[in-house]
């Protein structure tokens, strides 16, 4: 559900973000939402930033982008939820697996739900990749 | 994203391997477009669990004839993320590792679990 909201914003930073929507193929409304969005969410978990990727935007450690949030929870589950071993294992502070957990626990339906596709993708195209080399087998038998 | 422990450990098994996280250029590159870039740069096949992003950009360069040296997708339920499976990992990547380094070319294929005594 959205609402209007009118707000006075700087030239120049109107002009960017008109630039920078226009070059994402997005609304200057959209982006001005997500910015917002994203920027609450970092104040309150500083821990975490956001990335986009060919599925959308994902959270991930500030200071370690390539490390998405549902790769440290699907670790900290596997680890019998010790933080140590999970910080451990990526080589992280444990300040960033607790950062990302806090957001795992406000956000915990949506992560288990990204957790659950990201798993499910791997086993379909697990199967169809041994579909396909069923085929090449045969077809070169 | 795997632990940069296994990479480390490869290389102590005589193997070439590098993680993301040991590459300052990339640590904080959340583009897998670019790493698969890197990678090819660099001769190396790309070995990554998440199949859902990655998938899409094998497919966008084969479209644009852009070639790599493979991709070796893993299932987090036959290679867990966890300290207990880091060796499991090891094992199976080093099998691999003998293989030619042309083999996967432009290829992507599922990394198969190579227990110790395994064939």
């Amino acid at each position: 559900m959205t609402r209007p909201f009118s707000l006075r914003m700087e030239n120049d930073t109107h002009e960017r973000l008109r630039a920078r929507a226009q070059k994402l193929e997005l609304s200057a409304s959209q982006l001005a939402n997500r910015y917002v969005r994203e920027g609450l969410t970092m104040d309150e978990f500083p821990e975490i930033s956001f990335v986009s990727t060919p599925e959308g935007r994902r959270a991930v450690l500030a200071s370690r982008p390539r490390i998405q949030v549902i790769d440290l929870v699907a670790t900290w589950q596997g680890e019998r939820q010790d933080i140590e071993s999970t910080a451990k294992y990526f080589e992280v502070p444990e300040t960033d697996v607790r950062g990302a957990l806090r957001y795992y626990a406000a956000y915990k339906n949506e992560l288990d739900e990204a957790i659950r596709k990201h798993r499910e993708a791997q086993a379909n195209f697990e199967q169809v990749l041994a579909r396909r080399s069923a085929r090449a087998r045969r077809a070169t038998a | 994203m795997y632990s940069p422990l296994i990479a480390i450990a490869l290389r102590d098994d005589g193997v070439d391997a590098v993680s993301v996280h040991e590459r300052p250029e990339l640590k904080g590159q959340p583009s897998d477009r670019e790493v698969l870039r890197a990678a090819t740069r660099e001769g190396r096949v790309l070995v990554s669990n998440n199949a859902k992003d990655l998938v899409p950009i094998v497919d966008e360069f084969a479209l644009a004839g852009e070639m790599h040296l493979g991709v070796l997708v893993t299932n987090d339920v036959t290679f867990p993320r966890t300290r207990d499976a880091i060796g499991l990992m090891i094992q199976s990547l080093a099998r691999l590792a003998s293989r030619a380094d042309d083999e996967m070319r432009d290829d992507c294929q599922f990394l198969v679990r190579q227990d110790r005594g395994g064939p």
